[in-house]
């Protein structure tokens, strides 16, 4: 093989290799956002899930009390 | 010791009045009227007061007509003409015209006279509520047993302080069931209270929640393209390492 068209060739491969360790470099970057939304996602959830149980409690223990603005006219 | 002249005190009371007499500007009304007689407000009032005077007593009855439309009046008669008693006859009269009366004297005797001939069975006064209800105050020392305990100040004082005292316990026992009241309604506001921000966390959070959903989607879609452009690299790789160098022509 002559010596330029290895050379050529070779320089073509490195260009190669370099972009896909860029891209898997991207994957892997999106891979651990994705997993840090999913964790945001689940824990907001599990809040949301939370919040819904203390205000049917709270509900529950304001059935039969008076509106508060018949409070504050009291 | 300190040793003052006999008439000292005299000679300084005479200056006083003397002072008072070219002096009536800057003293009371009343002095103004006793020693300067011709600036007194003269007259006579329409006597209202069922007296209990005798019918016939018309001097007495014009001696009060003129007390009451006068500022200033002098009676002077020798002991048992009926002074006393024309005395409770005025302060009857004028607390019906609802004035504030003020009795003094150089001898407590005598005031103790004046009330006793005011409230006694007889006098203008007798079964007033104004003895009941703590109106008329004896003040001073008293030793006429005549003049009753309702009307001396220790205990005119101290059946007030009852009273008071018993109107504080009425108003506590007001109080309690306004106060249960009171904190029963602060808790059940404070129940409305933690609802409205329970309610408002939750809507936070579910926004929050849209918000995680939103951008992991904007990730996922991040995700599959870099997974394609891997593949992509991956071909360009293939194709750069297989490709063939063709030789010099």
């Amino acid at each position: 093989m002559h010596k330029a068209a290895w050379f050529f060739r070779e320089s073509k491969v490195q260009r190669a290799r370099g972009a896909l360790r860029a891209a898997e470099a991207n994957a892997q970057t999106a891979e651990l956002r994705l997993r840090n939304a999913e964790t945001t996602k689940a824990a907001g959830r599990i809040r949301v899930s939370v919040l819904e149980e203390a205000l049917a409690e709270a509900r529950a223990a304001l059935s039969g009390v008076p509106a508060l603005q018949t409070l504050i006219e009291e | 010791m300190l040793l003052v002249d006999d008439t000292a005190l005299l000679r300084r009371l005479a200056e006083a009045l003397e002072w008072i007499a070219v002096n009536p500007a800057g003293v009371s009304p009343l002095a103004v009227a006793i020693f300067h007689p011709h600036l007194a407000k003269l007259g006579n009032a329409i006597i209202s007061h069922d007296l209990t005077l005798r019918s016939d007593d018309q001097e007495k009855l014009r001696v009060i007509s003129k007390a009451c439309g006068s500022s200033l009046t002098y009676v002077w008669g020798p002991p048992g003409t009926g002074k006393t008693h024309l005395i409770a006859e005025l302060i009857a009269e004028l607390l019906k015209r609802g004035e504030c009366i003020l009795v003094s004297s150089h001898t407590h005797a005598a005031v103790d006279q004046v009330i006793y001939a005011s409230i006694k069975e007889t006098g203008p006064l007798a079964g007033s509520p104004l003895v009941s209800e703590g109106k008329i105050i004896r003040i001073g020392q008293t030793t006429d047993k005549r003049v009753p305990d309702s009307v001396r100040l220790a205990k005119v004082l101290e059946v007030k302080a009852q009273d008071m005292q018993a109107r504080v316990l009425e108003l506590e026992k007001q109080i309690q069931p306004l106060s249960d009241r009171l904190t029963a309604g602060k808790e059940r506001i404070a129940l409305w209270e933690q609802l409205a921000l329970i309610t408002s966390k939750l809507e936070e959070s579910r926004a929050a929640v849209m918000d995680a959903e939103i951008a992991h989607r904007r990730v996922q879609l991040v995700m599959d393209e870099s997974s394609r452009a891997i593949l992509q690299r991956r071909e360009d790789l293939d194709r750069a390492q297989s490709s063939v160098v063709l030789p010099r022509i």
